[in-house]
């Protein structure tokens, strides 16, 4: 019983710091529970994220732009847009100076990211594995990082 | 100092609005005038809306000498990378304005290669167009694409040592009619690498205010170019080379005239701060009937810059340069502050 206890506070405690029960932390993709989207390749990721509309599995799919925590924001411009964030940022506002095109939502906290998926099947966006629950009612489709 | 606009985005329906924001101080030796035409302050206003496959926008000029709408489009998107407008903008062929517009911010040096300067300032391709145009990105094999746009609509008339292209807020300078392609490939359809070619055929109409050619009637003028975009590391290099044949129609006699200009730009970033160097030149100007228009383009010119970026999107850069024109050779020493405002 005191071993269970000891494994129960160390799963807890590796949860806290936002890794795995491995150890290792993820970034992920996710969307709503029932959302239509099913899957996400790394080419229409970067357009959602560049300002290109992009329909996947017949909705028009709306990035969020997670601002929640600077480590996660720097694995996401790396991992999946292959580019610093400072460059990130030129090249949206090149691209809206070049074609008038609208730039992804911005949001600043997980909490708030989950209750908009949770309120609309069309959202996506990136978040730490350990930053979703059961109970928040979403789906990974797609891992962005794995820590080694 | 302007505050962040509040925009909204949601998929297919937004605006964005954007400030670019600059403002520079410069010393000429010896003290040429007009040697530039460079606004001291400006702010350049970009906006744009979108309602599913319906587009708006629009860039404002306000400027220490000038306010001016530098570009309006309307237009429709048949597909999520292909726009067809109408309005005013940058015509094609001039690569530079087709990268950077107004955006002063984005260029990494305070001047603009001359071949490609703006009307006002003694450029002597025609930059704005007022008329129809679309642009479009077809993807290729292995996420490679090609880039293609293609315009036709007025094309501007030769004033005072200017080109003065149609102007919408005052009515004046619509005339004859000019053709302007680009086309690109892409080695990431979803990055800024390019190389491609140019092609322009445009009638420019004397003015009652030229004076340089009392007869000119007009000037037929075709353009091929090519140009190059690539960064590798932390190397960037931006050159374009253009060939003109110009065609005078005078009252007396026509004459015919060529000439090749382009430049090259190079970069190096290490870290926060940007070293640059750009040389242009431009091969027949001293038989050019038509650059005889134009006593102020500056034919040849050297510079150095380097540039600091801080904070979020602002920067500051120091240029200078040693030049040509039709009154001589000269020098400019610039310092400049810009930044961009969402």
């Amino acid at each position: 019983m005191s071993n269970l206890r000891i494994n129960l506070f160390f799963a807890l405690l590796l949860a806290a710091t936002g890794a795995t029960a491995e150890g290792q932390r993820e970034v992920v993709l996710v969307v709503a529970a029932n959302s239509p989207i099913i899957a996400v390749s790394s080419l229409e990721l970067r357009k959602l994220y560049l300002g290109i509309p992009v329909s996947l599995d017949g909705v028009l799919v709306r990035p969020l732009r997670n601002h929640s925590d600077e480590q996660l924001q720097e694995i996401f411009f790396q991992s999946a847009m292959a580019m610093s964030e400072a460059a990130y940022e030129r090249q949206l506002l090149s691209l809206t100076l070049r074609f008038g095109r609208l730039q992804p939502e911005v949001r600043h906290s997980a909490k708030e990211l989950i209750a908009i998926l949770r309120q609309d099947n069309n959202a996506i966006t990136y978040m730490w594995r350990s930053d979703i629950s059961v109970e928040d009612g979403l789906r990974v489709v797609k891992l962005l990082w794995l820590e080694h | 100092m302007l505050s962040t606009i509040a925009h909204s985005a949601q998929p297919g329906k937004g605006y964005e609005l954007i400030f670019f924001g600059s403002a520079e101080a410069n010393r000429t030796d010896p003290d040429q005038l007009p040697a530039s035409n460079d606004a001291l302050a400006s702010a350049d206003i970009l906006y744009s809306l979108t309602r599913n496959r319906f587009r708006l926008l629009g860039e404002l000029i306000v400027a220490t000498e000038e306010t001016e709408l530098e570009r309006f489009q309307v237009g429709w998107l048949p597909h999520e990378t292909t726009w067809l407008f109408a309005g005013r903008y940058h015509q094609p062929t001039n690569y530079w304005a087709s990268i950077y517009h107004h955006g002063q911010y984005l260029q990494t040096s305070i001047t603009r290669p001359n071949i490609e300067g703006w009307e006002d300032d003694y450029g002597v391709l025609q930059t704005h167009q007022t008329g129809l145009m679309v642009e479009s990105n077809f993807g290729l094999r292995e996420n490679t694409g090609l880039e293609i746009a293609i315009s036709y609509g007025s094309g501007s008339e030769i004033g005072d040592g200017v080109l003065e292209p149609f102007d919408m807020l005052d009515g004046t300078g619509m005339a004859g009619a000019s053709f302007a392609a680009r086309i690109g490939f892409l080695p990431d359809i979803l990055g800024n690498n390019a190389v491609g070619v140019l092609f322009g055929k445009s009638e420019l109409e004397s003015s009652d205010s030229q004076v340089i050619i009392p007869d000119l009637v007009n000037v037929n003028q075709d353009v091929v170019g090519a140009f190059l975009n690539w960064t590798a590391g932390s190397w960037h290099m931006i050159s374009a080379a253009y060939h003109l044949q110009n065609k005078l129609d005078r009252e007396t006699l026509g004459t015919s005239d060529s000439f090749t200009a382009g430049y090259v730009q190079l970069e190096k970033s290490i870290s926060d701060w940007t070293l640059y160097g750009r040389w242009e030149n431009t091969a027949g100007a001293e038989e050019s009937d038509y650059l005889a228009l134009f006593p102020d383009y500056v034919v040849q010119r050297s510079l150095i810059g380097v540039r600091l970026d801080f904070m979020k999107q602002h920067a500051v850069t120091l240029e200078l340069f040693d030049a040509e024109n039709g009154a001589g050779d000269f020098r400019k020493i610039a310092i400049q502050w810009s930044a961009a405002f969402r």
